[in-house]
């Protein structure tokens, strides 16, 4: 399994988490998902998942102009999006537990 | 801000085409096209490419968004609506020259059916087109499809007369009444479209076969003639000036 295909199922949480510690807009994001070491997935993988997160209202978009110029959407978590990360951090952890408590059993 | 690379430029131009002809909302379509050439602009500015941003597969990446769009059916639905309107207006014109109107039910409904037919092609062929490159295959399926749409239209005509079936007379006050309202309903079309093509064209070819006709006394079939190259030049030449227009005030 490709770490894509991992990665499928925790982007949204990697993305709310990013979101709530600051206001950002998608080239922003990207730029730190790849900081953090996602550097595989393609950039633009992340307008989907935006744009499911904001029909589920996690997340809301506003307009305005940036320092540099041109108009951005920028991106805050809602109060239900702090609820989902809180939701996911407990499941995340929960997960890696288990998945570190197998590979420590194997070695 | 710099100008994106031609692969970014036909990369937004596809997606956006894709989007439309999947029946997404126009405004929608708008605010994620721009985002990401916002996007892209900063990418490219960072020295990445559009690959970087779609990955592998820029097909696979346009049915991932279009996947999270909501479709519009009710933008989609009068944009039929529009364009069925729009093609039976030139017919419904040309038969007020002759007489009051009278439409069989059967060619009513064949003419719905064929148009839409024709239109769900036209969908089809835009989105494959926006997602391979370069192919010619949905020119030559678009080109085949409208070629025997055509024939079953001249069919259609053909045997209007002989099939029986419902059939609405109109009084010449109604047939008025109706074109009027059909009038009217193309020159609110144009203007929330912003083209002032169908009217025009549509004046184009009425108004020299009404004067060729009455004033004139010119056969029908050559007063025709003289309509359909009058509408055409006109639309045409309209198209022409209407996108060059668009471009300059885009740059």
């Amino acid at each position: 399994m490709s770490s894509t295909q991992m990665l499928k199922g925790i982007l949204d949480g990697c993305l709310l988490a990013l979101i709530a510690e600051e206001e950002l807009y998608g080239y922003e994001l990207a730029t730190k998902l790849a900081a953090y070491g996602f550097s595989d997935i393609s950039e633009g993988t992340i307008y989907p998942l935006l744009m499911r997160m904001q029909k589920l209202g996690w997340i809301e978009a506003t307009q305005r102009l940036s320092p540099s110029g041109p108009k951005r959407k920028y991106y805050t978590v809602t109060p239900d999006g702090r609820m989902e990360l809180a939701a996911f951090t407990a499941r995340w952890r929960q997960l890696s537990a288990s998945v570190h408590h197998i590979l420590k059993e194997e070695s | 801000m710099q100008t994106l690379s031609p692969a970014s430029v036909r990369f937004l131009a596809d997606l956006k085409l894709y989007l439309l002809a999947s029946g997404k909302n126009e405004q929608a379509t708008q605010d994620i096209v721009t985002e990401l050439e916002n996007h892209l602009q900063e990418a490219e500015a960072d020295g990445k490419s559009v690959s970087a941003i779609t990955g592998a597969s820029p097909a696979d990446y346009m049915k991932s968004i279009a996947s999270e769009m909501t479709t519009d059916y009710r933008e989609s639905f009068w944009l039929l609506f529009q364009i069925l309107a729009g093609v039976f207006s030139f017919l419904l014109f040309q038969d007020l020259l002759d007489g009051p109107l009278s439409y069989s039910l059967y060619f009513l409904v064949g003419f719905i059916l064929l148009i839409s037919s024709l239109l769900i092609v036209l969908s089809r062929c835009l989105r494959y087109s926006a997602t391979h490159h370069p192919s010619k295959r949905p020119f030559l399926l678009f080109g085949l499809s409208m070629g025997v749409i055509f024939l079953l239209l001249i069919g259609l005509f053909l045997t209007d007369s002989q099939v029986t079936s419902p059939t609405i007379h109109f009084s010449w006050l109604t047939s008025s009444t109706t074109g009027l309202i059909a009038f009217l309903l193309i020159g609110y079309s144009a203007y929330r479209a912003k083209t002032w093509v169908l009217p025009l064209g549509l004046l184009a070819y009425l108004v020299p076969q009404f004067f060729l006709r009455y004033q004139l006394d010119w056969s029908a079939l050559s007063a025709v003639g003289v309509g359909y190259v009058c509408g055409t030049v006109l639309m045409t030449g309209l198209f022409f000036y209407e996108s060059r227009s668009k471009k300059a005030n885009q740059t």
